[in-house]
């Protein structure tokens, strides 16, 4: 028997959430540059326009890792959670990304997330760890593929918080 | 930036460290620039009393920007980083230095493109992989 994933949950697998979209602004892109540089100079490709301009790219463009600050989780989490009670911690277990196209100032992304998986852990404890993995699919105002985010989240249930 | 080719790449060449003390202004700026307010992040009392950690953590998604920073400054110019897979295995406390680095595992042409796999990993003072995963990384060909 299934310690707390439930049936309701184990449906959601696959199926794809409502699409969320994201206008991509200059200044985003700028401030996420800096912030994961510092305290270094940020990379000028990211940040600095006439670099940009006269770059392969013919702008500046989001560093490598600016997907995590694309909100997606929420809309798959929303279907997933009202089912499966509360846990005791969650973590961030994490992270994929495949990058097809650099994203540019004025994109508009549109992310449509799944989840992929559930699988669940006992623990010595008697409770257990539930292991949600997601899907992201990005594609760009052009409808072009632009970036494939996978994440895990761990969640620790506590022995009282799984189903007896 | 000057620019990496693959021919320049040889199997087991090191990916140069990126090495960051990761205190209070860095998880906070980068806070705010990925919106990611979360208490085990920022507030020692709640990471400590609440959470039970021994202190405050970095977030997993800034070790993997650091990641991407050691990546970019070896591939150069020219370079796109096509993939990056991190698990966060341990946890990295406020104030410690992580360095992001890793080993080139080999080369390959997909597609006409020129690509290199890596290993990659955040280690900690104690010299811990606290965060492994792998990464591939296109780069131009001389020929």
């Amino acid at each position: 028997m299934a310690l707390v994933i439930t049936s309701e949950a184990e449906a959601l697998v696959g199926v794809e959430s409502a699409p969320e979209t994201t206008e991509v602004e200059k200044h985003d892109i700028q401030r996420f540059a800096v912030a994961v540089a510092w305290p270094n100079k940020p990379n000028p490709l990211y940040h600095d326009e006439e670099f940009g301009k006269a770059s392969r790219f013919g702008s500046i463009i989001a560093p490598p890792t600016f997907a995590t600050s694309l909100k997606w989780l929420g809309p798959v989490l929303e279907k997933v959670n009202p089912s499966m009670g509360p846990y005791r911690v969650g973590m961030n277990g994490g992270n994929e990304y495949e990058m097809y196209l650099p994203i540019r100032p004025g994109d508009v992304l549109t992310g449509r997330g799944k989840l992929a998986t559930l699988k669940e852990n006992p623990r010595d404890d008697g409770g257990c760890m539930l292991i949600i993995t997601m899907e992201g699919n990005f594609t760009n105002q052009k409808g072009e593929k632009v970036l494939t985010a996978r994440q895990t989240l761990l969640r620790i249930y506590g022995p009282d918080q799984v189903k007896k | 930036m000057a620019t990496r080719y693959i021919e320049d790449v040889h199997e087991g060449e090191q990916i140069p460290a990126y090495t960051v003390k990761a205190g209070y202004m860095e998880l906070n700026r980068f806070a705010s620039a990925n919106e990611e307010f979360i208490p085990i992040h920022m507030d020692p009392d709640y990471a400590k009393n609440v959470a039970k950690l021994p202190d405050v953590i970095i977030m997993g998604n800034l070790k993997l920007a650091y990641l991407a920073n050691a990546l970019e400054r070896w591939a150069g110019a020219d370079g796109w980083i096509k993939k990056i897979d991190v698990s966060y295995r341990k946890m990295d406390n406020v104030n410690e230095e992580v360095t992001a680095t890793g080993v080139v595992k080999g080369k390959r042409v997909e597609d006409g493109e020129h690509l290199v796999d890596i290993d990659i990993w955040i280690e900690n003072g104690k010299g811990e992989k606290t965060t492994p995963g792998s990464a591939v990384v296109s780069l131009p060909s001389k020929g």
